[in-house]
């Protein structure tokens, strides 16, 4: 994929993009305030760190933990100010690492982390991760030992999932705001694990 | 459909390269992408349309395509297919409403899925295990081909929900989902990776048979 320079003249995508733009808006068809909204919201209003609140509070709070897991959707409001609209949250344990895709197109939690990055709607992701999940998971860093079974999730329908990462050891008694801070969005999808304490000092 | 885009397994992409985080290069991809969400939002086609008409190209135009720009053509071919195009001066598309910019945010923060109407009870139950339908359709299908004719256990009753398959040819039906998991080794057979899984949502049509249990 090429960048765009601004010294180049616009390319046919930014022509028909423009195109497009200016016969729905002539029509009547979109309000092109409406498509800076969501471009403002993509941007600026979601993304990982509603995520990292949530997975927080549950470290935190084993009450809160338990609903979340039992009905995601109900309870991601008590904490952020989106809901997180059919998702399922999956708890990773010493027994399962639990990892997400989408192999059919790119189907991502984006109302909890965002938008989702550039490798994850590569076809190296998309293809790999169900089959050799280990090695994909290597290429990222993360080693997960073979007494712990690799769950790959395929978001193939209307369900999108975010993973509830293990707490990091020697995080006892830390306030929520600072647990907050060892979320990674990586650790979110189950490419990462969460920052030690003494990782996030130094970063 | 047994298309490229159902890439789940194939050989051959190489390395993921874990250092690319790019959401938009540009500012043409920033609109394609709001776009396309408004007009979902606002009814001029569902999303279940959106990866048909994304799926159904060329291969290897598919492949040769940079991923924003598959999107683009996707659009294209959908308000085409309305009617809106520069020769009509068509300005109306039935069932769809026009969102203005200040009501956007409110609508997109508390969007909640609204509880569809009751179907006969599931056929299946948690525990039991199923083998997926061999079969392959033609247009378009959450079924990924790697799991056809493949038998796993039903993990959880997720509920009803959307049937992908109807409403991506603009019929609306409604199907239970399960969600089943099957094992690396019942996908991959000798060359899997040792302990490991997918897991993965089930419309009840996808389901052929019961297949009795081995322990």
């Amino acid at each position: 994929m090429s960048d765009q320079n601004h010294t180049d003249p616009p390319s046919d995508f930014a022509l028909r993009v423009r195109a497009l733009e200016t016969l729905l808006s002539e029509r009547g068809l979109v309000d092109p305030a409406a498509l800076d909204e969501l471009i403002d919201i993509a941007e600026a209003r979601i993304g990982p760190r509603t995520g990292a609140k949530i997975v927080a509070r549950a470290w935190a709070d084993p009450d809160y933990k338990r609903r979340l897991l039992e009905n995601a959707q109900e309870v991601t409001e008590e904490l952020v100010d989106i809901t997180g609209a059919n998702v399922i949250v999956l708890e990773n344990t010493p027994d399962v690492h639990n990892v997400i895709v989408c192999t059919l197109c790119s189907c991502y939690p984006f109302r909890l982390l965002g938008m989702s990055p550039g490798w994850y709607k590569s076809y190296a992701y998309r293809s790999r991760v169900v089959r050799e999940p280990r090695k994909v998971l290597a290429e990222f860093g993360l080693t997960v030992p073979t007494s712990t079974e690799v769950r790959v999730w395929d978001s193939n329908a209307e369900l999108r999932y975010l993973v509830l990462p293990m707490r990091p050891e020697g995080t006892e008694g830390m306030a929520e705001t600072d647990l907050e801070k060892l979320v990674t969005r990586n650790s979110m999808i189950g490419t990462g694990r969460p920052l030690t304490p003494g990782e996030a000092e130094a970063t | 459909m047994d298309g490229i885009h159902d890439m789940g397994g194939f050989h051959g992409f190489g390395r993921v390269d874990t250092t690319n985080e790019t959401t938009f290069a540009n500012d043409a991809q920033r609109r394609i992408f709001a776009i396309n969400m408004l007009s979902v939002m606002q009814g001029v086609y569902n999303i279940d349309k959106t990866r048909y008409y994304m799926e159904n190209v060329d291969p290897s135009d598919y492949l040769n395509t940079p991923y924003w720009e598959r999107w683009l053509g996707m659009v294209e071919r959908l308000y085409r297919e309305a009617g809106i195009t520069a020769e009509s001066d068509q300005s109306e598309i039935p069932g769809a409403r026009r969102i203005p910019g200040d009501k956007l945010w409110d609508g997109f923060r508390s969007l909640r899925i609204p509880e569809p109407p009751p179907l006969p009870a599931p056929i299946y139950s948690v525990g039991e295990s199923v083998r997926m339908r061999r079969d392959s359709v033609p247009t378009h299908t959450r079924l990924p081909h790697f799991l056809r004719g493949r038998v796993g256990r039903i993990e959880d009753y997720k509920g009803i929900f959307r049937f992908a398959d109807a409403y991506a040819s603009d019929r609306p039906e409604n199907q239970h989902v399960y969600s089943v998991r099957f094992t690396g080794d019942e996908i991959w057979g000798s060359g899997c990776e040792e302990n490991t899984s997918v897991q993965i949502e089930i419309y009840e049509p996808y389901i052929s048979e019961r297949v009795a249990h081995e322990n």
